[in-house]
């Protein structure tokens, strides 16, 4: 009887152990699910995600075709943008080159590319004309962007996206509009909104970027469905 | 004139000396854009000489002036600063490779596309004067990996 009582309790311990271990296995499932859901941020390889994100108001900005570029002309897309000058000849063109890579990988995801659209800020307005910049942005792709505008209006642009530049005067110049122009090498990301969203740090490697745009993408779909 | 084609026979004395004292592969121009106005080159340059060599100048037909470049990547800002020259230390090779030195190729004097060919002379230290060629490519995504191991100086 004794020994009955013995395997009882023992069956008893048994059970509960079992039951404590599918408890367990249960609740590390369900805070996994949980970790899938939106409410968690998503984890970037090479960019910082802005939550929340941060509304930008460009103004007086002009696109290639010296149309108006503002707020209104930013909706409805996701835009990476990047801050550079035509006379340029190493970053600028590289990156030029890897937002062209990106968007032939995307012809893969013909919904996200849909959405997708490049942009180059001409931070030179002196040297790039809207006619020039056309020219050159299009040799890279025909959908992308070229942004220019006075002075005054890129310099607040930059501010908002949080870019700085400076023009830098060689000491030795060839010809008078030699100089070059320090800028931020980031590559920053406006949602379908208008907002900052993304921050994409140099270096810049084409298959990086879109593999963290399309989770930022997911996620922020996601959220708003 | 006849100054003048002395000094052509002198340089082409130099010039069939000076092959030996760099070696320069992998030279070539990114295309780019056909209004750009200034394009990179890139190439390996190495002396194998027992004496330091500087390139002091380069000139070609086909830019109205180079200019040697190095982009310098920190604190999130990309920055080029012109050299005065180019030192290549014996025993050494120096790389011009993107995200680091390179030659900045201002003013094409024609439209170059990829598969052109273009020549560049090298006004060195020695006095000497190096020609070479560089092929004119398309970019590639290769380049890219050379960023994470190009030279500080």
């Amino acid at each position: 009887m004794a020994t009955d009582n013995k395997d009882n309790r023992n069956f008893h311990k048994l059970i509960i152990g079992t039951a404590a271990v599918i408890a367990l296995l249960a609740g590390l499932f369900a805070s996994q699910q949980f970790n899938n859901t939106p409410a968690t941020p998503p984890k970037l390889n090479n960019a910082t995600l802005l939550l929340p994100p941060k509304l930008i108001q460009p103004n007086g900005l002009i696109d290639h075709n010296s149309q108006p570029f503002n707020l209104e002309q930013m909706k409805g897309y996701w835009s990476f943008v990047f801050f550079g000058y035509t006379n340029c000849p190493d970053i600028c063109p590289a990156t030029l080159f890897q937002f062209k890579t990106m968007a032939k990988m995307l012809d893969s995801h013909p919904d996200v590319k849909a959405k997708t659209r490049f942009i180059l800020v001409s931070i030179d307005p002196e040297r790039d004309n809207a006619k020039h910049l056309k020219e050159y942005v299009q040799y890279y792709h025909p959908d992308f962007i070229g942004i220019t505008g006075k002075n005054k209006d890129l310099y607040a642009f930059s501010r908002q996206m949080g870019v700085i530049y400076q023009r830098h005067e060689p000491e030795k110049k060839s010809e008078p509009d030699d100089y070059l122009v320090d800028h931020s090498s980031a590559i920053l990301m406006l949602n379908p909104k208008g907002q900052l969203q993304v921050i994409y740090s140099a270096p810049h490697q084409a298959e990086g970027i879109l593999k963290d745009y399309l989770t930022v993408y997911k996620y922020i779909t996601g959220l708003n469905s | 004139m006849k100054q003048v084609l002395f000094l052509f026979l002198l340089v082409f004395v130099f010039t069939s000396h000076a092959d030996n004292s760099l070696n320069i592969s992998q030279a070539w121009v990114q295309e780019g854009p056909p209004n750009a106005r200034v394009l990179a080159g890139f190439m390996d340059i190495e002396n194998m000489t027992p004496q330091d060599i500087s390139i002091e100048s380069a000139s070609s037909d086909s830019f109205k002036h180079i200019e040697f470049h190095q982009t310098i990547n920190e604190n999130g800002m990309a920055r080029m600063r012109q050299q005065k020259q180019l030192l290549i230390k014996s025993g050494s090779t120096l790389k011009l490779e993107y995200g680091g030195y390179h030659l900045m190729l201002i003013k094409p004097t024609s439209k170059l596309k990829a598969g052109d060919k273009i020549t560049i002379q090298f006004i060195l230290s020695n006095k000497q004067i190096k020609s070479i060629e560089l092929m004119v490519k398309k970019p590639t995504t290769v380049q890219e990996g050379h960023e994470h191991h190009h030279h500080h100086h």
